[in-house]
């Protein structure tokens, strides 16, 4: 792990209409590191990943990632390695395990959609095969030509974890993983994300609301709330900080 | 000049009076009815057999016009129900109607179109440079008639109110006992009414085949959308800028189409700038 | 809809990629025969009427492909595609008679010259979405049916256009008991195409655009550039559906072509139902042959509204719906023998 930030925000502001979801938002990744999101709901965390991803235009503020300002659009920045999952599981519903990983395999290049057209999946099916061996926790196997709406959430949370690990990410953006998962679920994602991250030199930025997950996951944690950052550090420092306990003892 | 004006208001009228039943229903639950213009032609047709083939009085014939199209929306909205949840269903639901209903005039009364003569012949009025017909003058009474008994009826009429609140929060109306599915019910039926009755009133002015509501109904449909799909008053004044546009462009040139290109790229235009005019208004 | 899911045996997928053909061609030999089969029954066994409703289901399934791939594989709604098939059809008429083309490279061509004109459509589609395209292409085709196709220049005037050339391959295609056999072969190329396309990454993507543009864009797809492609596809192939209604018909008119007819080819779409284009080529079939058999007056506007609104009413899945739970259920049967077998 490098002291360069993969990813940099600074002073990112994003208002729908006359509301302001963002206010100066400035936040640092380090190449390599497992950074937590958190806050109350409606803190603005999915905005941040709105803009991070290229979705939402930030009204001022600049992004960059690796060192240098990338393009908008966010089929760009994901065919660069920004990588992210959705709260509402972002895959195909209507399509089979198998064509999700397929999509993810292809990144939406016309030239490797087309080439399998004569005889380029083989070379699919040894990729999607090389990662089963490597990852064995996904389980995916048995899973491969089911419909994604037939899966239960929590096999389809770790059906789009895999997605977004075979798009090669340099940084792997999750909104709430664990959110609809059970106990057992939960801490099985837990020890898949700690692997993951053990094993390659991604960076992962996490949005949870499982505080023993995201403890003993990431080693660094922001805490937002009104679309500001309230308390940056340690897990163990911002678990305590009494901002950030206010915070969410004031919501709701 | 005057020609334009006088021409402009008639047809304008025709065009906010389709206009209104096509926003009527889209405000009260969000649905495209595309079968709107051919709800109104079969009323206009019924109309037709009975005032000039069977020679009824001329009253008593436009409102059985009227009431067999207000009839035939209230079937559709009770065919389509189930769908109304998926409001692109609904609307191809409606093209369907519209079709069976084409074909049902085109059987009955074949594609040659019909002549209806005017209902007070020889009745002009004139002033300043313009000229008015008794038909035209029926026509715009209508959309005046209409407009202001539209604005009167929300505003102090105890189901006008009700259909507001249903417009505003269909949820929140049931949990203050309105019933709803009445209140649709009506919306439907008033809808089409309103058509029945403008094809009722424009039949003296074009050649009347099953397809003439259809050409009136892309005029309607821009006014309806230029006026967000939300506002009667704003609708009646768009119907009659399309009307009085269309006059002068027709005085001017002779290119066939011409209008219906005009008001496509007004469509386009309006949805392109202003994408919320079509914003789910349905929980 | 099961509510645990249900657990494929354990399939060997190194051994099945393995044993992969590495020849591209060999799926093809059993589509290929069975459709030689057709076009020699088509040849030698088809009566002047029927030749004629082949050809017409023809030219339909041409678009119907087309309007599939851009209505369920990429979720964009048009509900004016006989303006397109009208665009062809002239741009072909013009190209065999003011170029004297020969009729081959003519319906070519004007498929090339309909999809040129659906970027003018395609474009707003980018940023208009859903409903609202839906009725923007309605409105759209209006105004080319009404503006268009009366400008003298591609329609030559209140007569249209005659086309007298009549030699396509050495087939009459005048003559439906000639021309059967290229309308068909056109149209089968077409199918085949398309489900080619189905079937490859760039279905794939564009499925995964249909579902959710943001997942898409997530997943690296660019969303504009697939969503546009998919429909000037279905421009194209529209385009060559118009090209051979000219051809066979002799003659380009403004009436072949009324935007109210575009329903029949939403309704083949949806009676098809989401997935292959088995479905609504099915559809598309009995939408043209079932007014033969039946004596109703302008079956034309009949069949496709009610063929829409009974789908949208009754069976809003469609064919490939029903064919689906037909085969859980045969499905569920056999695991139920197997069970109790056991």
């Amino acid at each position: 792990m490098s002291g360069v930030p993969i990813l940099e925000l600074a002073d990112i502001t994003v208002r729908y209409g006359a509301v302001q979801a963002l206010s100066d938002v400035s936040l640092a990744v380090d190449d390599g590191a497992f950074v937590g999101l958190i806050g109350p709901n409606g803190a603005g965390k999915t905005s941040l990943f709105n803009v991070i991803s290229g979705f939402t235009k930030p009204y001022s503020g600049v992004t960059s990632f690796n060192g240098t300002r990338i393009p908008r659009a966010p089929h760009r920045r994901a065919r660069l390695g920004l990588v992210r999952t959705f709260q509402n599981v972002g895959l195909n519903r209507s399509a089979t395990v198998d064509e999700n990983l397929r999509a993810a395999l292809t990144t939406g290049r016309f030239q490797v959609e087309f080439a399998d057209l004569f005889g380029g999946s083989s070379d699919l099916e040894r990729r999607i095969l090389g990662f089963e061996e490597t990852h064995q926790l996904f389980e995916l196997g048995k899973y491969r030509d089911v419909k994604v709406s037939d899966l239960s959430t929590g096999v389809a949370k770790m059906v789009e974890l895999a997605c977004a690990v075979l798009r090669q990410p340099r940084l792997l953006l999750l909104d709430e993983p664990s959110s609809g998962l059970s106990p057992d679920e939960t801490d099985r994602l837990g020890v898949v994300l700690r692997q993951l991250h053990a094993e390659s030199d991604m960076s992962i930025l996490m949005i949870e609301h499982d505080m023993p997950l995201i403890m003993r996951s990431a080693e660094y944690m922001v805490c937002l709330d009104f679309g500001t950052v309230i308390a940056r550090g340690t897990p163990a420092e911002v678990r305590n900080n009494k901002v950030v306990i206010d915070a969410y003892l004031g919501e709701g | 000049m005057g020609s334009v004006i006088s021409n402009g208001l008639t047809n304008g009228s025709i065009y906010a009076i389709v206009a209104f039943g096509f926003v009527l229903i889209y405000r009260n639950s969000g649905v495209m009815n595309f079968a709107h213009p051919q709800i109104g032609m079969i009323g206009a047709f019924l109309f037709f057999s009975l005032w000039v083939e069977q020679s009824w009085p001329y009253l008593l014939a436009a409102a059985c016009g009227v009431g067999l199209s207000a009839l035939v929306a209230l079937a559709s909205r009770q065919l389509l129900a189930p769908q109304e949840g998926n409001p692109l269903n609904m609307l191809l639901g409606t093209l369907g109607i519209g079709g069976v209903l084409t074909w049902y005039a085109l059987d009955t009364w074949d594609a040659n179109p019909q002549f209806v003569p005017r209902v007070a012949p020889g009745v002009t009025v004139e002033f300043w440079d313009l000229r008015f017909t008794g038909a035209a003058l029926l026509v715009i009474g209508a959309l005046v008639v209409v407009t202001v008994g539209a604005g009167l009826f929300y505003r102090y009429a105890k189901t006008g109110l009700a259909l507001r609140s249903v417009a505003n929060d269909p949820l929140a109306a049931t949990y203050m006992g309105i019933n709803v599915e009445r209140m649709s019910s009506i919306t439907w039926a008033a809808s089409g009414a309103l058509a029945g009755l403008a094809g009722v009133l424009v039949s003296p002015f074009i050649n009347m085949d099953p397809f003439f509501m259809s050409l009136l109904f892309l005029r309607a449909l821009t006014a309806a959308l230029l006026a967000g799909m939300r506002s009667l008053p704003l609708t009646a004044l768009a119907g009659i800028c399309i009307g009085l546009v269309e006059a002068q462009l027709i005085r001017e040139t002779n290119t066939p189409g011409l209008t219906e290109l005009m008001l496509v790229i007004v469509i386009i235009a309006a949805l392109l700038l202003r994408p919320q005019s079509l914003g789910r208004r349905t929980a | 809809m099961s509510i645990t899911p249900p657990v494929t045996e354990e399939v060997d997928h190194e051994a099945s990629v393995a044993a992969m053909p590495t020849s591209w061609w060999r799926p093809l030999i059993k589509p290929l025969i069975l459709s030689a089969m057709l076009l020699w029954w088509a040849a030698n066994m088809f009566g002047e009427d029927h030749a004629a409703t082949a050809v017409d289901a023809a030219a339909v399934i041409c678009t119907v492909c087309g309007l599939h791939l851009l209505i369920q594989w990429s979720g964009q709604v048009s509900l004016g595609h006989m303006a397109i098939v009208g665009i062809g059809g002239f741009a072909t008429a013009n190209l065999a008679v003011e170029q004297e083309l020969p009729l081959p490279l003519a319906l070519l061509l004007g498929g090339f010259c309909a999809m040129l004109a659906t970027v003018a459509i395609g474009l707003p589609a980018l940023r208009i979405r859903g409903f609202a395209l839906a009725i923007t292409t309605l409105a759209a085709a209006t105004a080319v049916s009404a503006y268009l196709f009366r400008q003298d220049w591609l329609a030559g005037g209140s007569l249209g256009i005659l086309v007298s050339n009549s030699n396509f391959f050495g087939f009459d295609s005048q003559e439906p008991t000639s021309f059967v056999v290229p309308a068909l072969v056109v149209a089968l190329i077409v199918m085949f195409i398309t489900m080619k396309i189905g079937h490859s990454g760039v279905g794939n993507a564009l499925r995964m655009v249909a579902n959710d543009d943001e997942v898409a864009g997530s997943y690296g797809i660019n969303v504009g550039t697939h969503k546009l492609a998919a429909f000037l596809f279905s421009g194209f192939v529209a385009g060559i559906g118009g090209g051979l209604m000219v051809l066979d018909l002799g003659r380009a008119t403004p009436e072949m072509f009324p935007a109210s007819e575009s329903i029949v080819f939403v309704a083949a779409v949806l009676m098809g139902g989401a997935g292959s284009i088995r479905g609504p080529v099915i559809a598309a079939i009995a939408l043209v042959a079932v007014p033969e058999f039946l004596d109703i007056g302008h079956y034309e506007e009949l069949v496709g509204a009610l063929g829409l609104l009974l789908a949208v009413r009754f069976v809003p899945e469609g064919i490939n719906g029903q064919h689906e739970h037909m085969v859980e259920r045969v499905a569920s049967v056999k695991a139920k023998l197997r069970g109790a077998s056991s």
